[in-house]
C-alpha cells in the first residue's frame, strides 16, 4: 500500500465518521420455505475465467411505480407436442415410420454431419399405408436448408429439409423414405396442432451439486384419454457427461430423479433433462419428447453471520452483507429494497446490486441505495429477493425471498 | 408507459439544457445471432441506418456493433464486445443521451448488460447514459425454432450425447434455456424486477409469402419462403422465427407492426431489421 493509499483510507474513515452514520447491526431473517441456503461449501470449484471482472462495482436503480409484484423464480414446464428419431441412412432409405395425431404434422430431417448426405427434395418419399402419395399431394411449405437459414438468420443441419404434411392426409403413420440417404439423421417431428402433450415440470429453477432433480411427468389430452407408457431420459452436463432419469411412479404421476454429481461442469452454460415418453391416446401411438434446462452451481460462497444496515445524512441507506468464501472468485448480492409508502405500505423501491473479488474465508458485500433511488420511502424498510451469485461461475448459489427488515432509521453508531 | 417516461426524459433534458450542456444524442444499432465485421452492410443495410441516423440532431453520431452474438450472451465476444463498442462510441462522440435499437437476439445480450451492471466495470457507464432500447424483435422467451435446431444437431450415440453444434447463442435461445436465464439472471419479464432503463419491444405479428407482393418481397422472397414453414412451427402469431409471446415477454410492447406500418403490413423477422413498410421512420421519429 502506498503513502497516498494510506492517507486516502484514513480520510475516507474519517469522513464515514463525521457523516453521521447510523447503523442497525442484526442477523438476516430465518430461511423460509422455497429459500435457498448452503450447508457446506467447496474450496475446490473450477477455477473462474482470467477475464473475470476484477474491480468492486456497486449499482442501484428505482423501480417505476407501475412496477408489478416481484415474485420468487417460479418452476418452468416443458409442454412437449413433439418427438426426433435418431435414424440411419440405410433406414431412411427404405422408409422411416413417423406416428401422427393431428393432421399438418412438421417435419424436419437433419443430416448429421461428416458423410451424411443432405436431403433434396425431389428424394423425399411420403407413403400413407403402404401407398406412395404424390409429392404434390404430400408435402405443403417445403423449406430447404438455404430458406431456413435465410428465414431465421440461423444455421441448420447442412442439407436438412423441412416440410408440412398435407393436412388432408389426416392422422396416424407415415412411412417418410429418401432414396439416396447415406449417414445418419435425425428426423424431428412436431404436432403444434395435437391435443396430446407430454409435461415435464421442474420445481426448482436452479441446483447446487450433489442435489437430488426430481421433475413430475404427465401425459395429457384436451380430447381423448391418454396413457402414459414407457418414459426416461437422462441429465446432460455442459461438459457432454450425462446420468439416466429414473422413472419413480408416484401418487401424483411420474418422477424422474437423478442425482447430480458433486463435481461442478468446467464447461459454461445449463445442463439438460431430455425426457423420451411412449404413450396411447384412445388406441393411436403417441411418441413426445422433451427438454428442460437448468443451472446447477458449486457451492462456493454463502450468506453468512450479521450484516449492518447504514444510513447517512444525506439520505443514501446501505447493507453490508457477509459472505463466507469457500473457493475465491467474484460473487454479486443483489436485492430489491422495500419501503414504506406515505400509506403506509411496504412496496418495491429500488433494486442494488454489488460484486466484488473475493478470497477464501469471510469477505462482505455492500449494498448501496443513493438517495436519489430511495425516493420518498420511509422505514420500516425489507431487503428482499436478496440473491448471492457466483459470477465467474454464473451460479445462482442463495436466495432469500425476505432477507432483512430495518423497522425504524438505523439507529446504532458504527 | 411510454408516454410517461418520455416526458419524464423530456424534464431531464430540459434539465440538462438549463445546466451546462445540451444533450449529445446518439443512436447504436445491435444486431442478433451472428458474427459481424460489417453489420451495416449485411445486417441492417446502409440505407436502413442512414434513414433512421436522420432523426438525429447530429446524424454523424450514431455506431453499428460489430460483434461475434453467436456466443452466449454474457461472453466477452458477445457482450463484453457490446460494451467495449459502445463504451468507445459514448467516449469518442461525448453522447449523453443513447438509443440503442436492437434486433432478436440483440435484445438479449442488452438486457443482460442492464440486467448484470455489476458484472463488468463498463457496465454502469453505459447504463446510465442510455435512454432507452428499442428491440425489433426480441427472443426474449427463446423460440421453438432453437431448439429445433438444437435437435437437428445432436445426435445419442452409445457413449451419450454429442455435441455437434457450436452456435451457444442458438443454444441459449431455446425456450427452457431463456425461461432459466429469465428466471435467474435476467430482468424485465413478468414477475421480475423492472430494468434500469425501459425496454420497448416491436412485435412482428405475421408473415406473408405470397410472390411479388411488396409484403413477402421487402426483405427477400426466398426468405419469406422459409418463414411460410417456420410459421407453422410457431404460434399462430409469430413473426417465423419467434412466437410473439417472445417478443412480448420483456419490458413493454411498444407496438405490433400493424398498429403503426404503412398499410397495417406485417413485419416478418428479416423485415423487422429493415426499411420495410416505414419502420425507418418510426423509429427516425423516436430519436
Amino acid at each position: 500500500m502506498t503513502r497516498q493509499t494510506i492517507t486516502l483510507a484514513t480520510l475516507a474513515a474519517a469522513l464515514a465518521l463525521a457523516g453521521a452514520v447510523h447503523a442497525q447491526d442484526a442477523t438476516l431473517l430465518p430461511a423460509a420455505r422455497g429459500d435457498v441456503t448452503l450447508r457446506g461449501l467447496v474450496t475446490d470449484a473450477p477455477a473462474t475465467p482470467p477475464s473475470v471482472e476484477r474491480a468492486p462495482v456497486h449499482f442501484a436503480w428505482a423501480l417505476p411505480d407501475d412496477a408489478g409484484a416481484i415474485t420468487a423464480p417460479t418452476p418452468y414446464t416443458a409442454v412437449s407436442r413433439e418427438y426426433w428419431k435418431d435414424v440411419d441412412g440405410a433406414a431412411l432409405a427404405r422408409g422411416v415410420t413417423i406416428h401422427t395425431t393431428a393432421p399438418g404434422a412438421l417435419v424436419l430431417i437433419s443430416p448429421g454431419g461428416g458423410d451424411s448426405r443432405g436431403v433434396a427434395p425431389g428424394a423425399l418419399q411420403v407413403r400413407q399405408g403402404g401407398r406412395a402419395v404424390a409429392a404434390r399431394d404430400a408435402i405443403v411449405a417445403l423449406a430447404p436448408q438455404a430458406a431456413l437459414e435465410a428465414a431465421t438468420g440461423t444455421s441448420f443441419a447442412p442439407g436438412a429439409l423441412g416440410f408440412r404434411l398435407n393436412p388432408a392426409l389426416g392422422t396416424g403413420a407415415f412411412d417418410l423414405q429418401v432414396a439416396d440417404a447415406r449417414g445418419r439423421y435425425v428426423v424431428h417431428v412436431r404436432e403444434p396442432d395435437s391435443a396430446v402433450a407430454l409435461r415435464v415440470e421442474n420445481p426448482v429453477s436452479a441446483y447446487r451439486t450433489g442435489d437430488r432433480v426430481s421433475l413430475q411427468a404427465s401425459l395429457d389430452s384436451d380430447t381423448s384419454r391418454a396413457t402414459l407408457g414407457d418414459i426416461g431420459g437422462m441429465l446432460v452436463a455442459p461438459d457432454g457427461r450425462d446420468f439416466p432419469l429414473r422413472a419413480v411412479r408416484t401418487r401424483g404421476g411420474i418422477d424422474l430423479q437423478a442425482e447430480l454429481p458433486h463435481d461442478a461442469s468446467s464447461v459454461p452454460g445449463l445442463w439438460e433433462a431430455h425426457v423420451l415418453a411412449a404413450g396411447d391416446a384412445d388406441g393411436a401411438e403417441v411418441l413426445r419428447d422433451a427438454k428442460v434446462a437448468f443451472e446447477v452451481a458449486a457451492p462456493t460462497a454463502r450468506l453468512r453471520g450479521r450484516y449492518i444496515a447504514r444510513s447517512d445524512a444525506g439520505g443514501q441507506l446501505a447493507f453490508d452483507l457477509p459472505v463466507e468464501v469457500g473457493s475465491p472468485g467474484r460473487y454479486e448480492v443483489r436485492a430489491v429494497l422495500y419501503g414504506t409508502d406515505r400509506a403506509g405500505a411496504l412496496a418495491p423501491v429500488a433494486v442494488g446490486h454489488a460484486a466484488d473479488w473475493l478470497g477464501r474465508g469471510a469477505g462482505a458485500l455492500t449494498l448501496v441505495f443513493p438517495p436519489e433511488v430511495t425516493r420518498d420511502a420511509t422505514a420500516p424498510y425489507e431487503l428482499r429477493q436478496l440473491g448471492l451469485h457466483d459470477q465467474g461461475r454464473m451460479g445462482r448459489l442463495e436466495y432469500r425471498e425476505r432477507a432483512a427488515r430495518v423497522a425504524s432509521r438505523p439507529l446504532i453508531g458504527r | 408507459m411510454r408516454i410517461r417516461t418520455i416526458v419524464l426524459a423530456a424534464l431531464l433534458a430540459t434539465a440538462a439544457t438549463l445546466g451546462s450542456a445540451q444533450a449529445a444524442t446518439g443512436v447504436a444499432f445491435v444486431h442478433g445471432t451472428s458474427k459481424h465485421t460489417d453489420a451495416a452492410s449485411d445486417y441492417w443495410t446502409h440505407d436502413n441506418i442512414n434513414s433512421i441516423r436522420q432523426g438525429l440532431p447530429d446524424p454523424a453520431n450514431y455506431v453499428v456493433i460489430n460483434c461475434d452474438l453467436t456466443q452466449y450472451m454474457w461472453h466477452d465476444d458477445a457482450a463484453g464486445c457490446v460494451a467495449g463498442q459502445l463504451q468507445s462510441f459514448i467516449a469518442a462522440r461525448g453522447i449523453t443521451d443513447l438509443v440503442v435499437i436492437t434486433h432478436s437476439n440483440g435484445g438479449n445480450v442488452m438486457r443482460w448488460i442492464m440486467s448484470n451492471p455489476t458484472w463488468d466495470s463498463r457496465y454502469p457507464g453505459i447504463i446510465s447514459r442510455i435512454r432507452w432500447v428499442n428491440a425489433l424483435a426480441p427472443s426474449s422467451a427463446g423460440t421453438p425454432l432453437a431448439d429445433a435446431v438444437m435437435a437437428g444437431n445432436m445426435f445419442e450415440s452409445a457413449l451419450g450425447w454429442l455435441m455437434g453444434y457450436k452456435n451457444d447463442a442458438v443454444r441459449m435461445q431455446q425456450v427452457s434455456w431463456m425461461a432459466s436465464y429469465n428466471a435467474d439472471w435476467l430482468y424485465g419479464t413478468s414477475g421480475r424486477p423492472s430494468l434500469p432503463r425501459s425496454f420497448y419491444s416491436v412485435v412482428g405479428t405475421d408473415v406473408r409469402s405470397a410472390p411479388f407482393t411488396a409484403n413477402a418481397n421487402c426483405g427477400g422472397y426466398l426468405q419469406s419462403v422459409g418463414l411460410e414453414f417456420t410459421q407453422n412451427w410457431l404460434a399462430s402469431c409469430s413473426d417465423g422465427f419467434l412466437n410473439c409471446s417472445s417478443q412480448s415477454a420483456a419490458g413493454y410492447v411498444w407496438f405490433q407492426d400493424t398498429q403503426r406500418t404503412e398499410k397495417q403490413r406485417v413485419l416478418n423477422h428479416n423485415q423487422s431489421r429493415r426499411n420495410c413498410f416505414g419502420l425507418d421512420v418510426i423509429l427516425r421519429n423516436d430519436l
